[in-house]
């Protein structure tokens, strides 16, 4: 009888499911959320915003939030 | 500098890389781009050890990328690069509630802290264990309905490579593709709504 290590099985898998979503092309990013296209655009745009108030705007010198970790901020709450 | 180029995981740097062409990079993913990298989030977040959100492990991975503190190889695609920058966070989380745990236990200063630190990877910690069990069986649960998705889970989880997951499975290798592309859809349909599990 081998031991079970679920740590390192959820780390391969999780890697393992991780390089094919990766290696999803858009057709089937498209196909996984409807054909519309509708989902894709909103869960864009929601993680588009997220990400805005981190880096900002190109061009802008400085993000609009400084780049700070927000799961430490969580902990300390 | 910057010299990008379009590949299967968003924008590929190919030249040494600033936190600009971080911003950058991540300012071209298109609509589909972002869709996988909410996707990577959401499966990433079935690896830390507390109810933390997709947007938390996101935004701190793209934290970390852009303060320097994880460095974009060059020729990794953006994506998969902020995969791996989410894997990290995972096991530094899981550093950090071990070392806290033995603080707590121990009642030291500082200077334990440190030592503790040396030692944190060498013994199982049981709260992770059952962690990592439940996320594994959620995992299971998503493809249950999936006789060969299952095959595969069971053999990724193994550090199997596919020639070798068909060789033990009896799986062919169109069987294998087909499953893998079933897989993926159900990854980015579900959006992993195992997140709420």
């Amino acid at each position: 009888m081998t031991s079970w290590h679920p740590p390192m099985e959820l780390t391969r898998l999780l890697e393992a499911l991780g390089e094919e979503i990766v290696a999803t092309t858009e057709q089937e990013v498209r196909l996984a959320c409807g054909l519309d296209g509708h989902s894709v655009r909103e869960t864009a745009s929601e993680v588009r915003e997220m990400i805005g108030t981190l880096t900002g705007d190109l061009g802008d010198p400085e993000p609009r939030i400084a780049p700070i970790s927000l799961i430490d901020m969580r902990r300390a709450s | 500098m910057e010299k990008s180029t379009e590949g299967g995981g968003g924008p590929v740097v190919t030249v040494d890389n600033t936190a600009d062409d971080i911003a950058r990079a991540i300012h071209s993913l298109s609509d589909a781009d972002l869709v996988r990298l909410k996707a990577l989030a959401l499966l990433w977040t079935r690896g830390l050890p507390r109810s933390l959100s997709w947007s938390d492990i996101l935004h701190e991975a793209i934290a970390r990328a852009l303060d320097g503190s994880r460095k974009w190889p060059s020729g990794v695609p953006i994506l998969a690069f902020l995969s791996g920058v989410m894997r990290s966070i995972c096991e530094d989380q899981w550093r950090r509630e071990r070392l806290e745990g033995e603080v707590l236990a121990r009642d030291v200063d500082a200077a334990d802290l440190c030592a503790a630190g040396d030692t944190a990877g060498s013994a199982a910690d049981p709260e992770r264990v059952v962690s990592a069990a439940q996320s594994l069986a959620v995992v299971w649960q998503l493809f249950a309905a999936d006789p060969c998705a299952l095959k595969i889970i069971a053999g990724l989880a193994d550090g199997l490579t596919a020639a070798e997951i068909c060789r033990v499975y009896g799986m062919s290798e169109r069987e294998y593709d087909t499953t893998r592309k079933r897989m993926r859809r159900a990854l980015l349909r579900c959006g992993l709504d195992w997140s709420a599990s």
